[in-house]
């Protein structure tokens, strides 16, 4: 066995591998497959060659390595054109499948005008179309790392893989006729090299985990949101964005978030899928490659994005941009909407995005709207009732958002029920549930306006002129005002008949915010109980000892505001558990 | 696009200009290789021009941050009420018990509340190591992930100080290099890389690379990092 049989063979062994470790690894089924043909077709070249030049195989077999390697050249200018653009590359370059045409008319002329490995590359009909091929998995590559700040890195790999392949065939080729060793024609000692190289882009553009779904077919049902499109939310937080995109999935429309794992819910069989973000440089690639394979599966899909700023921070701005563009571009040819969400993005960032053709939404706080809504019945005791809610529900304000209306109206009924038992007068009851009333329609009707008709500006913060105001304190004074405060006391009411560890807790919450549990725990441990044992004496114990223990949190800044802030939040604190362990006891 | 300026000799030219504004930065290195000096310095100087600063300290206490940083010329009248010190190591000791702390928590509640009465730009968390065993990281790369996007929507120029044992990045292998533990590198806008570089035979030379800087032209040479009465970057010469 000579020399040259055992680097091919060893290139052979190799290419096995790596066909092994793509089928294993990659999560992109399209592209898996058309590596898995290429990766064949040169593992068979480089066995039948080795098979027929060490004699295991007999001469039959010697067509077999022609034959692979015209299949090897068309397959590399797809799988190339491929990791570049996805699942969308028989709509971006259609005219590439073309070169696969030509493949059987190549086979069967093949016998007749007797061509041989050895003159491949020699100026026929198959010699161009071989150089073709190749010519083409280069040129798309060296554009791309012209062109793109997005695939740059990846494209010098493509085109690294496209140059070992050229100079172990065409270039060799030619060598080794020179050199008189023309048995050597046939294989391609670049073959490992790019096969190596493909696999490695094809890791970098490989998507997010997501759960398996059915494949479906394109989509058609009603929807709010406009097709063949992207859409920015602008918001403080990502919660119209999501909540449009529960609601897409609700109505059957295939619907894909990519989000960090925790902002979300798990997916449901019948909610949207969750595509997990994970760290990497690569991240804008990778997203552009989950949200494609998706919209390749399930035509007519939404694919949300809630955490670009996310993208941002892993891959840089200008990366991530254009994925947007490539993505929207996705979402034009499937008849797909693209949902982003642009919360903690730069000024700079959303000024060039706004330069993009996008759709933008400007859409309200729910929370404060909410408020609003409930401010034009209740005027400034609304506040008071979303905290007495949020207080209730264990809920931080900024995620009061319009799902969660049907609760606070649950929780208003529910107040207004406490109520109505003490209350006395039956036309204070009567206008005080009138008022209740009219504040439950308005949120109603504030919770089923749709996105796009909030981004028209139209929000209830805006409209609230300030005689409806006026009109709201006279009406309040007509019922006496006291029987609003007192839905504010049966409000508070409702979260008074908590847990006392939960109570507690939520005084904690309320000061240091979510490292105020993290506190209560640790004062918990230094008397010796655990949560479910709290009693009132201990509630008592923790409001005695809350200056000296919590005093330490004052005393590590420096700035004397600040601890006079941090010292007042104790004595928040303590007054707040010797109100618990007062009404306990 | 706005400059936050190092005030090192050298340092701002190396960055072209400075670090944009907004930047989250990994300062990593060997011990020994002034990450601590070098950011308190930045936080100082910064101060003396009218621009707040935070330092975090997860491990010196206060005290002996002053100490130290008194040693070297730095000292905190000069700071014009603009460089505050967040001791949370002394919290450490208070709270030292079985139970589990919201380290992470604490951080976020202090960092943020401090915003309101002392509207700082520039914040120093020494160290993210510490952060990292305190706050008892489930999974490490997420969480970080979670921090330094939190940082992120802070809105101030964060500096984070990352461990990295000694000999941890050599100069051959630079296409290789690794600047954190966790891969933060990627998440980081920026990374200031100290070492430690032997001169002759006995010699060793503090040296600083400027290994990325998102949004700047920079130089991304190793350069020596000099203290002589203050920090200069100068070019390594033989």
């Amino acid at each position: 066995m000579i020399a040259y049989d055992i680097v091919v063979g060893a290139g052979t062994v190799v290419a096995a591998w790596l066909l092994a470790l793509v089928a294993l690894r990659s999560r992109r089924t399209w592209l898996k497959a058309t590596y898995a043909a290429l990766a064949l077709t040169f593992i068979v070249n480089g066995a039948a060659y080795v098979g027929t030049t060490e004699r295991f195989l007999s001469s039959d077999w010697e067509s077999a390595v022609l034959w692979s390697m015209i299949l090897a050249h068309p397959l590399t200018a797809i799988l190339v054109l491929g990791l570049i653009h996805g699942e969308t590359l028989p709509r971006r370059r259609p005219a590439i499948f073309l070169l696969l045409l030509a493949v059987p008319g190549l086979f069967v002329l093949t016998p007749s005008v007797d061509w041989a490995v050895r003159h491949a590359y020699e100026p026929n009909p198959l010699g161009a179309f071989l150089i073709v091929s190749l010519g083409i998995a280069l040129a798309e590559p060296v554009y791309e790392r012209l062109t793109s700040s997005l695939l740059a890195t990846d494209s010098f790999w493509l085109s690294v893989g496209v140059v070992a392949l050229i100079i172990g065939g065409p270039i060799y080729n030619y060598e080794f006729d020179i050199l008189g060793f023309a048995q050597a024609a046939g294989s391609n000692l670049g073959m490992p090299i790019a096969l190596a190289a493909f696999a490695y882009v094809a890791f970098h553009a490989d998507p997010f985990p997501t759960p398996a779904r059915p494949k479906t077919r394109k989509w058609s049902g009603t929807s709010g949101l406009p097709r063949r499109n992207a859409i920015v939310f602008d918001e403080e937080r990502p919660a119209y964005a999501l909540e449009t995109a529960r609601s897409e999935a609700s109505q059957g429309r295939p619907v894909l978030i990519i989000a960090r794992a925790s902002l979300p819910p798990g997916p449901d069989s019948d909610g949207p899928a969750v595509g997990v973000m994970e760290p990497s440089r690569h991240g804008a690639l990778k997203t552009l490659a989950t949200g494609s394979e998706f919209v390749a599966r399930h035509p007519g899909a939404v694919v949300a994005i809630p955490d670009v700023a996310d993208v941002v921070m892993m891959s840089g701005w200008e990366p991530t941009k254009e994925m947007i563009l490539r993505l929207r571009q996705v979402a034009r040819d499937t008849k797909s909407t693209l949902v982003l969400s642009v919360w903690h993005l730069t000024e700079k960032e959303r000024r060039e995005l706004k330069g993009l053709p996008l759709v933008w939404w400007t859409l309200p706080d729910a929370a404060q709207e909410i408020e609003a809504v409930l401010a034009a019945s209740f005027g400034s005791g609304a506040r008071h009732l979303v905290s007495a809610f949020c207080r209730a529900k264990g809920l931080p304000r900024h995620e009061v958002t319009v799902e969660k209306v049907p609760a606070l109206l649950e929780f208003l009924n529910r107040a207004i029920g406490e109520l109505s038992g003490s209350l006395a007068d039956a036309a204070a009851n009567q206008g005080l549930r009138a008022q209740a009333h009219v504040a439950m329609e308005s949120l109603q009707a504030f919770a089923a306006r749709s996105p796009e008709d909030l981004s028209h500006g139209e929000w209830p913060s805006k409209t609230a002129a300030a005689s409806d105001r006026e009109l709201v304190v006279t009406a309040a004074d007509y019922w006496k005002g006291k029987e609003v405060d007192e839905l504010f006391g049966a409000a508070q009411g409702l979260q008074e008949k908590e847990p006392l560890y939960e109570r507690t807790r939520d005084v904690f919450v309320e000061q240091f915010g979510d490292a105020g549990e993290g506190v209560l725990r640790s004062e918990l441990a230094k008397l010796g109980r655990k949560p479910e044992e709290l009693r009132p004496e201990d509630v008592a114990r923790l409001a005695d000892r809350a200056a000296v223990d919590l005093g330490a949190m004052a005393d590590v800044v420096d700035i004397p505001q600040e601890k006079v802030r941090i010292r007042s939040q104790i004595d928040a604190i303590r007054r707040r558990l010797e109100a618990i362990a007062g009404d306990q006891s | 696009m706005n400059l936050v300026k190092t005030y090192v000799d050298g340092l701002d030219e190396v960055l072209g200009g400075g670090i944009p504004e907004g930047s989250i930065v990994l300062v990593s290195g060997a011990p020994g290789t002034m990450k601590t000096s070098l950011t308190f310095h930045l936080l100082h100087a910064n101060a003396r021009h009218g621009e707040k600063g935070l330092y975090v300290s997860l491990e010196q206490s206060r005290a002996s941050l002053q100490d130290h940083t008194e040693g070297l010329g730095y000292r905190m009248e000069a700071a014009d009420g603009n460089l505050s010190i967040l001791d949370l190591a002394a919290l450490r000791k208070k709270f030292a018990g079985p139970a589990d702390q919201p380290w992470m928590d604490l951080f976020k509640l202090y960092t943020q509340g401090l915003r309101s009465s002392f509207d700082y730009r520039l914040l120093v968390l020494d160290s993210l190591d510490a952060l990292e065993i305190l706050a008892k990281f489930q999974n490490v790369r997420k969480d970080l992930f979670g921090l330094i996007r939190w940082l992120r929507g802070l809105g101030v120029t964060a500096f984070l100080l990352g461990e990295l044992p000694a000999g941890a990045v050599g100069s051959a292998d630079l296409g290789r290099a690794v600047y954190a533990k966790n891969k933060e590198e990627y998440l980081a806008d920026g990374i200031f890389h100290l070492r430690l570089a032997r001169q002759g035979e006995f010699g060793m030379q503090r040296q600083l690379r400027v290994v990325k800087m998102r949004g700047a032209r920079h130089d991304t040479d190793y350069h020596a990092l000099v203290f002589d009465n203050g920090f200069k970057v100068t070019r390594i010469l033989g």
